[in-house]
């Protein structure tokens, strides 16, 4: 499904936000949950996750900090800033603009 | 066995990271990832060659990856740091040689030399473009630089000006002891003798005053720059014969290293001089003499 995998990695800023919204995690988390809610039909690359994560850290959305040692190996949590509370509800209320606008413009009956 | 296999193909993949500390960070972040996504389908059954191969597909581009991280390729590293220290190297000898006219510029090439490198380092590679067109800006600069220290250098180190300058001085004291000035050209070579086309006994015919004018213009005819060793006479070689005092040594040398001649050929009495140098032509060592005439 080519178009629903563009979609998706278009607004993969507002997914990894949206998660974040719910709590710290750290970025194996993110796209393993990516991929079970979405039955194993899409997943990220790390590339494109580690992207995505330097540009919301550029852009002041999200910072990270080392969490606890666990089994012997050490990650990093990402945490939503104020500031990216608010571009997260932003970017979620336009998604809902344009899934109803896009709803409406997509009905084959009248 | 196949985790410590999957963590080395993904160091091998990326490079080395001669990127900031952050770069390094990430890349351990990311081999975390991959072990815990090998780990997960070793869970849900999969094969360890599968895992392995599933883990190391999720990684994707690893030039993206690099790209994304900052790291900063080890050509580039290397380059940066080459030409830091090549400037810095040009640098300390302008302050040795006192060549204070070229220190700034080069010393402003250092500088944006050592920033770019400091700046790859450290990740920042939005103005990677900027970077590079500043260095070959001033890898220009340099070039021309240097292409002037090759003139400037030998020069500088051998004194040859400061010699010349001194030689001047001793001459202008010494003229007087001149007796005489003859123009001659070779024209049998192979007996070392000369042959008069035009004597003129200078002193005889000018006095002492003139005698020094003369050999002052002997002096300001155009030359190249004074070379060590001088050449063998050839046929066709042309000059002045000064006869003079054989203890005023200091005068024949003095004329023998600044402009007059580097050729010498020694009679009992004198000296023959010649131009080394082509535009130096007969012609204007016979227009010079002739202003003299009567």
């Amino acid at each position: 499904m080519a178009i629903s995998s563009d979609l998706i990695r278009g607004h993969i800023d507002t997914i990894i936000m949206a998660r974040l919204m719910k709590g710290d995690t750290y970025g194996y988390e993110i796209n393993k949950e990516l991929r079970t809610r979405t039955n194993g039909a899409f997943e990220i690359k790390e590339a494109t996750l580690y992207s995505a994560f330097r540009r919301l850290e550029s852009s002041d959305y999200i910072s990270s900090y080392w969490g606890p040692n666990e089994g012997g190996a050490r990650r990093r949590y990402y945490h939503l800033t104020d500031l990216g509370r608010i571009e997260c509800s932003v970017q979620l209320s336009a998604w809902c603009e344009t899934r109803s606008l896009l709803d409406r413009l997509l009905q084959t009956e009248d | 066995m196949m985790r410590e296999q999957l963590e080395k193909e993904i160091i091998r993949r990326f490079g080395p990271c001669y990127g900031s500390k952050r770069c390094r960070e990430q890349l351990r972040e990311i081999i975390t990832n991959a072990l815990d996504r090998y780990d997960e389908e070793i869970r849900n059954g999969a094969a360890s060659n599968d895992a392995y191969q599933i883990a190391l597909s999720s990684i994707g581009s690893f030039r993206d990856l690099r790209r994304t991280l900052g790291a900063v390729k080890r050509r580039n590293a290397i380059l940066f740091s080459i030409f830091g220290f090549i400037t810095t190297a040009i640098l300390i000898v302008c302050a040795l040689y006192g060549l204070w006219t070229y220190f700034v510029p080069i010393a402003v090439c250092a500088a944006i030399g050592f920033a770019a490198l400091y700046n790859l380092l450290n990740g920042r590679t939005k103005a990677k473009r900027l970077y590079i067109v500043t260095v070959a800006i001033c890898g220009a600069i340099i070039a021309y630089l240097v292409f002037i220290l090759a003139f400037t250098l030998p020069i500088v180190i051998t004194g040859t000006n400061e010699r010349n300058q001194s030689v001047a001085y001793d001459y202008r004291e010494q003229a007087a002891s001149i007796e005489s000035v003859s123009y001659v050209q070779i024209t049998d070579i192979a007996y070392g003798e000369e042959t008069d086309t035009l004597d003129y006994n200078v002193r005889k015919a000018f006095g002492n005053d003139q005698t020094t004018a003369l050999l002052n213009d002997l002096c300001s005819l155009p030359y190249r720059r004074y070379e060590n060793s001088p050449r063998a006479l050839k046929t066709g070689d042309c000059g002045f014969l000064i006869r003079f005092d054989p203890e005023a040594s200091d005068l024949l040398y003095a004329l023998y290293c600044e402009h007059v001649a580097v050729v010498v050929k020694r009679t009992p009495t004198g000296i023959l001089v010649s131009s080394r140098y082509s535009y130096c032509k007969p012609s204007d060592w016979k227009r010079l003499l002739e202003t003299y005439l009567p």
